[in-house]
């Protein structure tokens, strides 16, 4: 399958939709891409069952605060450089890029670094969505190691961290990134053909462009359209009443409560919200957690909205759907990505159990 | 008892609105003329119907303040642009987004004269990201100056770090001499492209005024009124006439910042919705603190992203045309596009407004509403969540007298890291750099304030915030 411009629109506001509130506009991470493909041609994805056997898939994300990242715009060669150390760093030549997460920008710019070395892009991602941390994904869960972890910035430093565990790697990202500017490119995982299966899920770039199309096609009704492409349900048509936030941890936590209008008149729901929506209640009830994808995206447009973009007033459609990794619903990967990874003391309610 | 008198003016695209106001801010006068092709002819009807007036005194106008949708026009029509030479400040990073990629083509074509990304810019914490390279901005500039009527720089960081974009301007200035230059620090905040195509639209935009300036100076002196011209700004405060010409792009949305404004002086309410009700659309805007609230988003402007301080507007789909008057003329009555006069399009009108005003809202406490404009008075008493309704007298001159209404203001943003005292010291450099440049805007020395004070925490960066300052301060005069 080739991505071409026209499709670029729809893919941003896809990866946006299965960023479930995390990240902030991606205009900047759209032109970059818009550039990659006008300098180096379509995006190419295959799919799992065309990797050959001796493939070798990086897992690869753009790490920072997205008030920098619109700052210190990333360079042209920083793929280019990530993609290169990591080849020295393993003596293996990378053959294919993998968005770590689908989400927001996550999943634009590993196609761009893709792009400017010629590399295809596997149709997958190792989250199934985003999540805000590396020991959050499918490779870790699978006791694949980041080892060697590797960050590069395009002024010169690479950063090389061997025997390094996910939760490690994290942290060091963190700081890494801090010390070279708030912005860093990262290798998270590299993955052979036989990991490739437990390590990601299949079909999630053009899951999030179907999700774009979905909404760009102005139908009459565009949150049934989209809720029916994320496979998911319309949970409520609401107005925000209230947001709360408060930064904890170095992270923003929050809430938000939202007053059912038109049919869904006298409903009140609350979401729980970090970076992204994580748990919706009603009446005390557990209507969806995380890691089933919660989405909040404006009643008209079902243009999806992040959560620092959260207003009163504003008329939204909670959208509901499956996670779209089986792997996750499991003890040990509810341990990392249900709803007491994230502080809540809750059991994980599968969407549309409760009716 | 001083005898000044201020003259605001708002060149509409219909109506040439002029008010005089005494030093108290009374209304001495008003006068309105349909706006004219040249603008001047319009611009001097009004101006002579103002001079009629008996407490109207030709020497006792000192400033004149104008309201002007000339640079929205030049850059929507594509006419009367600058050639622009582009550096930007950055290289190594950056590269992935050249300058001006994504620019609609007529409009990229007439602007861009060259671009170059060259190294330099700074970090977030004022950090070089490289040295600057001054060799390859000097063969830049002796390049292509000769064949360019401005230039536009922007660094990386430059809103907290502006000593790169400033040492290129000097650089310019000592090739090619006094030529205009655009330095994005100057015409907007973080975000690096929205910042740089914001600067290089300002630098096109050199010299659409310039030709208004003259014209209106020209009206001015020919009636004996010799006094400073000033220019409305999108942010509801003035730029005086020589820094306009420099930064025309602040003039971009102008209108109803100013319509915002005098709101404020025609009701003394501080924090209220405004809405104008024009022929055909309606206005809706917030105040906060007596200044018209900022969009988040960036504004597109003639197709271009760029982050230009635009007020936070919604545009609603009705106007006085959708209220006709009733057979008695008293009570209101629909009329929208011929439809039959049912009571359901005013109805319809209401709950687009009520609807409106409520996403704009921050809290669910009911607020005042100030109405405006040929329409406003269709603006009724009681609506849900709305506390009561203004209907100021002199409201149709809202917008010139918003702009009379002769307040300067100045910004600067900073990124604190939450350690030690990082976020004091960021603190109290964003407001000292906000106090100057509101002074450095022409704002009186003595009575500078600090009237909004944002912080917002940064994710992934580990525990820090974005401090944004803005500061006010009523003119100077001299």
């Amino acid at each position: 399958m080739i991505i071409d411009p026209p499709k670029l629109p729809a893919l941003a506001l896809g990866c946006a939709v299965l960023g479930s509130g995390g990240g902030s506009d991606p205009y900047t991470d759209l032109l970059i891409l818009r550039q990659a493909v006008d300098r180096h041609g379509p995006i190419s994805l295959i799919d799992v069952e065309n990797l050959s056997d001796d493939a070798f898939v990086l897992a690869c994300s753009s790490i920072g605060a997205s008030a920098v990242a619109s700052e210190r715009v990333m360079g042209a060669d920083a793929g280019h450089r990530l993609i290169d150390a990591v080849a020295a760093a393993r003596g293996t030549q990378v053959t294919c890029v993998v968005p770590t997460g689908i989400g927001s920008s996550g999943g634009l710019i590993p196609l761009a670094w893709a792009l400017s070395c010629g590399l295809p892009v596997l149709d997958a991602d190792c989250m199934g969505r985003s999540f805000p941390s590396m020991p959050q994904t499918l490779p870790n869960l699978a006791g694949i190691s980041p080892d060697p972890l590797v960050i590069s910035d395009e002024r010169g430093p690479v950063v090389i961290a061997r025997d390094v565990d996910a939760d490690a790697a994290e942290r060091l990202a963190l700081g890494v990134a801090q010390a070279l500017g708030g912005a860093i490119s990262c290798a998270d995982f590299g993955l052979t053909r036989h990991q490739v299966p437990a390590a990601t899920v299949s079909g999630s770039i053009s899951r999030a462009l179907r999700v774009g199309e979905a909404i760009l096609a102005e139908e009459r009704t565009p949150c049934n359209a989209l809720a029916s492409a994320l496979a998911g349900t319309v949970l409520a048509r609401a107005k925000v009443a209230e947001v709360g936030r408060h930064t904890q941890h170095d992270r923003s936590r929050g809430w938000v409560h939202l007053e059912g209008v038109g049919d869904d008149e006298g409903r009140l729901l609350r979401l729980e919200i970090q970076n992204d929506y994580l748990v919706a209640l009603e009446d005390g009830r557990v209507l969806a957690t995380v890691p089933d994808l919660i989405s909040v995206v404006d009643e008209r447009t079902a243009n999806p909205i992040a959560t620092e973009a959260l207003g009163y007033g504003q008329r939204v459609a909670v959208i509901t759907s499956p996670c779209a990794a089986e792997a996750w619903i499991t003890q040990s990967g509810l341990e990392l990505v249900g709803p007491r990874a994230f502080g809540y003391d809750l059991d994980y309610v599968a969407t549309g159990s409760i009716s | 008892m001083t005898l000044d008198l201020r003259l605001g003016v708002d060149l509409g695209m219909a109506e040439t609105v002029g008010v005089v106001l005494n030093a108290q801010g009374q209304v001495v006068a008003k006068a309105g003329r349909p706006t004219t092709t040249s603008v001047t002819t319009g611009f001097e009807a009004a101006l002579d119907d103002l001079l009629e007036d008996p407490f109207v005194a030709a020497d006792h106008i000192t400033q004149v303040m104008v309201g002007t949708t000339q640079v929205t026009d030049a850059l929507v029509e594509c006419r009367g642009l600058k050639r622009v030479a582009v550096i930007r400040l950055g290289a190594p990073l950056t590269t992935s987004v050249p300058p001006l990629f994504g620019w609609p083509h007529p409009l990229r074509s007439t602007v861009l004269g060259a671009a170059a990304v060259v190294r330099g810019g700074r970090e977030f914490d004022g950090r070089p990201i490289a040295s600057l390279d001054t060799d390859s901005v000097k063969r830049f500039v002796t390049a292509y100056g000769p064949d360019v009527d401005s230039f536009a720089v922007t660094g990386v960081f430059s809103p907290f770090s502006a000593e790169d974009e400033l040492a290129v301007e000097s650089l310019i200035h000592t090739t090619l001499g006094p030529v205009t230059t655009s330095l994005s620090h100057r015409v907007g905040g973080l975000g690096l492209i929205e910042r740089e195509n914001a600067t290089v639209l300002n630098a096109a935009l050199y010299g659409v005024l310039d030709g208004l300036a003259a014209c209106l100076s020209g009206s001015l002196a020919t009636r004996g009124i010799e006094a400073e011209l000033y220019f409305t700004t999108n942010t509801g405060t003035l730029m005086e006439s020589g820094s306009a010409l420099g930064n025309p792009g602040h003039t971009i949305g102008s209108g109803p910042a100013a319509a915002l404004r005098g709101a404020v002086h025609l009701t003394g309410l501080l924090d209220a919705f405004v809405v104008e009700v024009g022929a055909k659309a309606t206005t809706l805007g917030a105040l906060v603190n007596g200044y018209p609230r900022r969009a988040t988003q960036g504004a597109e402007i003639g197709g271009v992203r760029a982050n230009l301080p635009m007020p936070d507007l919604r545009s609603l789909e009705f106007g006085a045309h959708s209220f006709a008057q009733s057979r008695k003329g008293t009570a209101q009555s629909p009329n929208a596009a011929g439809s039959d006069g049912s009571a359901k399009t005013v109805a319809a009108a209401h709950d687009v407004l009520t609807q409106a005003i409520d996403e704009m809202k921050v809290s669910s406490d009911a607020v005042p509403v100030i109405a405006l404009g040929v329409g406003g008075a269709f603006v009724p008493q009681s609506l849900p969540g709305i506390a009561s309704v203004l209907h100021p007298e002199h409201h149709e001159t809202a917008r010139a007298i918003g702009s009379a209404m002769a307040s300067v203001s100045g910004e600067a943003e900073e990124i604190a890291l939450l350690e030690g005292d990082h976020r004091e010291r960021a603190l109290a450099r964003a407001s000292a750099r906000a106090r100057t440049n509101a002074i450095a805007a022409g704002g009186d020395p003595a009575a500078v304030q600090i009237v909004d004070h944002d912080e917002t925490p940064l994710d992934y960066l580990a525990p820090a915030v974005r401090i944004r300052i803005k500061a006010i301060a009523p003119l100077w005069s001299r």
